[in-house]
């Protein structure tokens, strides 16, 4: 044993260089596996962690309070597969504007409960910095879910400012609670604050119910609906069930995104240093032949010499893998800390253990079996064929690129012919740069891709993000608006399309709760694309979501059967669409909506500012030339200051959109008389009931995903750099010392160092060029696999290109300095040698 | 003659483990066009190292060698390997050629590197292989599988092909059977007659009877130079006997 392990140290110091290089490798290799994968297994945890931090319900029926009825609790109750049920009130609005610190509105989508709510919900423990006075002194206090926290940036003491048309809610941040996450926030508000917002917004029952089998959810949400369809006589309407496993789902793809990166970049360092281990004991075999033969006339066996070969293995990998732990440890704690930072829940901070010990040993064990499986070849070789210099070891058969007939310059004609006569080191060099190739460039796609920053959210929304998302008054004829708006020369484009929140559609056989997008031409949208088949043209075609075609097996050109307030019509897919933010969305024409829900007129306009024309100005035009939103009305504080026929017409708006909007009334006039003047008007001019804008909330929530994956691509560059650059400088080191004495001849045959390191970096350029065509093709039909996840990624081929050319140069580059090495061979050592 | 090579106060030594060793010490010396310039010398005496820095294959530590007008011991490591393309041939007493090529392309990689490849080339080399003995079922044979003899003949071809002004040889015969040996040395000689300079080294005195003039290097210094009529123009004996009295008289 001893001798054995002498002999794998004194090789070890013989090429300390390569040795190090390798060892490097490997703890990349150990930290990358290592880190992402306890990640993975603790980020797996994190959404059990919040469900028992919270006591939120595992499956919640959303219910309009006005559709709600106390008795209808009785089903639940009678239901054996629910073991337990509750049910609490919210109130919401889609249309709430967030007021962030310097000013500017966003939207933001929101739940108000009261404490005694928020503890039918799941727990309600507040936690603050401030003292019960201190909150008990505040007039609005307000108790923010914790896990929205980072989003938004605030703490205890913040004001926090909303804003629904033009009305101001101020409250003060009094501390914040454990809710689960969602994209609406949840807020908890004191009884009186949610009292007197009730009128002004949407209360809804929400009815919380727990299930052993996640997967009864659906036929208890539809047994349920039936039952009450028959209590009621008719079936109500906007009801809807989140699922546990959805929610669980929704809260995973992100870091599952991020980490599937990872382990990519794991797998594609581990498969080249395979290939590099392998490469190096042959051609260290080759080159220590006499050594070899010598060690085998002393007397050692070759099982003993090929054990040394592999103890040198193990020893270098295990130097590896203790630095990959430290790194794996420290990618752990990161990984984490994003996950809690894009999720707000938190998991152990230690890695599991007993994983990260079998990553360790996994790769202790194959790195040292390949080496013995390699070293075995030493048994081939007896004494007597190494001291001849194993003459297997050099070809006599075709001598490839023979110098005669040289026509081109003599250092390329060498650097060819060097590059033909090593067949082998050639199939192991192409094989790691083609897996480094698809990492770049993979990275660079998905690095230009999110590096765009938030614009990737227009790509992978699945929805319009036009500037702002107007809904129109009942009775509004929208193709005739949206023409007269378009008009505007700050207005570039306006949109037809459908409120999606009131319209749900049922797939019969799945029962999949769907938002409908409607649109006349989705050729003139901006940001829905189909990830493959094309938009759909005429009133049987529609589009599905990724995500949709999934849970009903349908795929583009399949036909399915959809169903709207008990309407049922068919429908043929013509492509399918990913979407970040609403996974169930069914795409239809205008006409194709009107088969199946017949009543439907377009009632929102999607609104495009003109080049150079900001969100304000949009808001101003609209306020100046519409009046002011129906939204906006509702204030009664008419302006001080304005005229007595003004504060009238105000008032009579107001009263006008009121009773619009609450009794569906299409048309009205009035008139008023005032001593001697008449003032008299109609609802024409009320046409705008809220506008909105969907990219500013989504900016808020998905910005610390963008950015962390913009990072993490831009990083996973770089350590393919450094795995090519190691690679390529264990590859030179060997081949240099390998052909030390032909550089030395042919340094006395007057080849100037420059020369030589020229013929060198130029013989490996063949493999790697192949290598990078490879590579580039392989990594563009990888990024067309990940268009599901990610939705469509454009590919920028010259961009594409000039990565190509980029990694040849960054070889080339590589290789030539690692070459530099020949600078030191002296002619003159061997002649002395 | 014309002077071709000439040191100036030439020094070279070495520091083994911290102590310096001076192997050349201020050597002033001429090599003149057309001779076949022989250095002898005890073995360490310093003859290899003196070869070296005449050929630009090392630098001296100090002094001066010029090469015509030109100063070679100022040159860079890349200046002097062009400058060994263009004037010097080589030829080793290991041989050194590319164990990776086979024959042919190890005269054409010497070629290459400081002419075009042409067909008067080609044929060039052609001539030369067949001059030297080598014939052409070995030419693209491998250097190991060809005997010691074969591969100096070879080494020379490859020493010869871009017409070096000078030829330098360390001990061309010195691995070689003595039957080989003449053969090697016969081409030598045939070379020198057409005019060819060449410097070798050597310790053996029948290999040094091909030369017209013989320096005895000892300690570093040039303590003999002999002049001789070219071989084959004289009596074989006498000049035997001549070299060999010059040669006691140095302490050999
Ligand atoms: N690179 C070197 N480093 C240190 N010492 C050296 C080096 N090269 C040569 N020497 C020393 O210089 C001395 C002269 O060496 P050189 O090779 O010139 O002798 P030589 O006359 O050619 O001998 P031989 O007839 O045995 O070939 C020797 O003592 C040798 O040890
Ligand atoms: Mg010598």
């Amino acid at each position: 044993m001893n001798k054995i392990f002498r002999l794998s140290l004194a090789n070890i110091r013989r090429h300390k260089k390569e040795s190090l290089f390798l060892m490097l490798l490997i703890a990349l290799c150990m930290m990358l596996l290592g880190g992402s994968l306890t990640a993975e297994q603790n980020i797996r945890k994190l959404f059990p962690a919040m469900m028992a931090r919270t006591q939120a319900w595992e499956n919640e029926i959303s219910m309009p309070e006005n559709e709600f009825d106390e008795q209808f609790l009785s089903y639940l109750e009678d239901d054996p597969r629910v073991t337990a049920f509750h049910v609490y009130h919210r109130i919401t609005d889609d249309y709430m504007r967030y007021v962030t610190p310097d000013g500017k509105e966003q939207t933001f989508l929101v739940n108000f409960l009261t404490a005694d709510e928020q503890k039918r919900a799941g727990l309600f423990e507040p936690q603050s910095t401030l003292s019960e006075a201190e909150i008990a002194a505040m007039e609005h206090p307000v108790y923010f879910s914790r896990c929205q926290k980072n989003s938004y940036h605030l703490k205890e003491g913040d004001p926090l400012t909303l804003k629904l048309g033009s009305q101001q809610f101020t409250f003060t941040v009094a501390g914040f609670f454990e809710a689960p996450w969602e994209v609406a926030t949840r807020l908890v508000i004191t009884d009186a604050d949610y009292a007197s917002l009730k009128p002004l917004l949407m209360s809804a029952a929400i009815i919380g119910f727990n299930t052993p089998e996640p997967n009864d959810a659906d036929a208890i949400f539809e047994d349920f609906i039936q039952n009450c369809t028959e209590t009621a006589g008719r079936e109500p309407e906007q009801c809807y069930v989140e699922r546990y496993i959805d929610k669980r789902g929704n809260f995973n793809t992100d870091m599952g995104f991020i980490l599937k990166i990872i382990e990519i970049m794991a797998v594609v360092i581990i498969l080249s240093v395979i290939v590099m281990i392998g490469s190096r004991i042959i051609s260290d075999i080759g080159e220590q032949i006499v050594s070899i033969g010598v060690l085998e006339a002393l007397g050692y066996r070759s099982m003993e010499i090929s054990l040394s070969y592999a103890a040198e293995y193990f020893l270098v990998a295990l130097a590896g893998c203790l630095a990959g732990t430290f790194g794996s440890v420290i990618l752990y704690r990161v990984l984490i800390g994003i996950a809690e930072k894009l999720q707000g829940f938190a998991v152990s901070q230690i890695p599991g253990i007993g994983r990260l010990f079998l990553i360790f040993g996994i790769i202790l064990l194959t790195v040292t079996l390949l080496a013995f499986r390699k070293a075995r070849a030493v048994r081939k070789i007896p004494p007597v064929q190494a001291f001849r210099r194993g003459i297997e070891n050099h070809h006599f058969g075709k001598s490839h690129f023979p110098l005669r007939n040289t026509k081109q310059n003599v250092h390329l004609r060498l650097a060819l012919k060097g590059f033909a006569d090593h067949a082998k080191q050639n199939v192991s060099l192409a094989i790691v740069v083609s897996i480094t190739t698809i990492a770049v460039v993979l990275s660079f796609i998905l690095s230009s891709y999110f590096g765009q920053g938030l614009n990737v959210l227009r790509s992978i929304a699945g929805h319009e993000l036009s500037t702002v998302q107007i809904a129109l008054m009942p009775g509004t004829d929208g193709p005739a608006f949206a023409e007269e708006l378009a008009s505007l020369p700050e207005i570039r484009k306006v949109l037809c399309s459908g409120s999606t929140a009131h319209f749900f559609v049922d797939v019969p056989e799945k029962h999949i709760n769907a938002q409908a997008d409607v649109f006349d031409d989705y050729s003139l949208t901006e940001n829905i694309f189909p990830m493959n088949g094309r938009f759909p043209e005429h009133d049987n075609e529609i589009m599905l979501t990724k995500s949709m075609s999934a849970q009903t097996g349908r795929k583009t050109g399949d036909s399915i059967v959809l169903e709207s307030n008990g309407v049922q019509k068919e429908y043929l897919i013509t492509g399918l669409v990913t979407s970040l933010v609403n996974a169930e969305t069914v795409y239809f024409t205008t006409e194709g909506y009107q088969r199946i829900c017949p009543t439907y007129q377009p009632d929102i306009l999607e609104i495009y500012a003109a080049e150079g024309v900001d969100l304000d100005t949009i808001h101003t035009l609209l306020d100046t030339r519409y009046g002011k939103q129906a939204a906006n009305l509702g204030s009664g504080d008419s302006d001080a200051g304005s005229s007595y026929e003004e504060r009238i017409r105000s008032r009579a708006a107001e009263v006008m959109s009121a009773l619009m909007q609450q009794e569906g009334i299409t048309q009205m006039e009035y008139s008023v008389q005032a001593g001697d003047t008449v003032i008299s008007g109609n609802s024409s001019a009320i046409r705008i009931r809220y506008s909105s804008n969907l990219f500013d909330l989504m900016q808020t929530l998905m910005s610390t995903l963008i950015n962390m994956i913009s990072i993490l691509t831009k990083l996973f560059m770089a350590i393919a750099a450094i795995v090519v650059s190691l690679i390529l400088a264990i590859l030179m080191e060997s081949e240099i010392r390998r052909q030390r004495k032909d550089l030395g001849i042919m340094k006395s045959m007057g080849y100037t160092s420059r020369e030589l390191m020229l013929q060198l970096s130029f013989r490996i350029m063949p493999p790697v060029c192949l290598a990078v065509v490879i590579g580039t093709a392989l990594s563009v039909l990888l990024t067309k696999l990940f268009t599901g996840l990610i939705g469509v990624v454009s590919l920028n081929l010259p961009a594409i290109l000039l990565v190509d050319v980029l990694i040849l140069a960054f070889c080339f580059g590589c290789a030539y300095f690692n070459a530099g090495k020949i600078k030191k061979i002296t002619v003159y050592e061997l002649m002395t040698e | 003659m014309a002077t071709v090579l000439r040191t100036e106060k030439l020094c070279k030594s070495f520091s083994n483990g911290g102590l310096q060793q001076h192997i050349i010490k201020n050597l002033d010396l001429e090599i003149r066009q057309e001779d076949f310039t022989v250095i002898m010398g005890a073995s360490g005496s310093g003859k290899s190292t003196l070869l070296y820095a005449l050929s630009g294959m090392d630098k001296p530590t100090l002094g001066k060698v010029w090469f015509g007008d030109a100063e070679i011991s100022a040159y860079t490591n890349d200046q002097l390997a062009v400058f060994r393309r263009q004037n010097c041939g080589f030829v080793f007493q290991s041989i050194y050629l590319l164990e990776s090529m086979t024959v042919f392309d190890n005269i054409m990689t010497g070629a290459l590197v400081a002419q075009k490849n042409s067909p008067e080339l080609i044929k060039k080399v052609e001539s030369l292989l067949h001059k030297v003995g080598i014939a052409e079922e070995m030419w693209k044979k491998y250097p190991n599988q060809l005997s010691g003899g074969e591969c100096q003949r070879v080494g020379i071809v490859r020493a010869v092909i871009n017409e070096p002004k000078i030829l330098f040889a360390d001990e061309p015969t010195g691995s070689l059977n003595s039957a080989s040996g003449a053969d090697v040395l016969d081409i030598f000689t045939e070379l020198h007659q057409k005019g060819q300079s060449i410097v070798m080294v050597t310790h053996d005195l029948k290999t040094a009877l091909r030369g017209s003039r013989v320096l005895f290097l000892r300690d570093g210094a040039v303590t003999g130079d002999y002049e001789m009529p070219p071989y084959g123009t004289d009596d074989l004996t006498a000049r035997r006997d001549h070299l060999q009295a010059f040669l006691d008289k140095m302490g050999w």
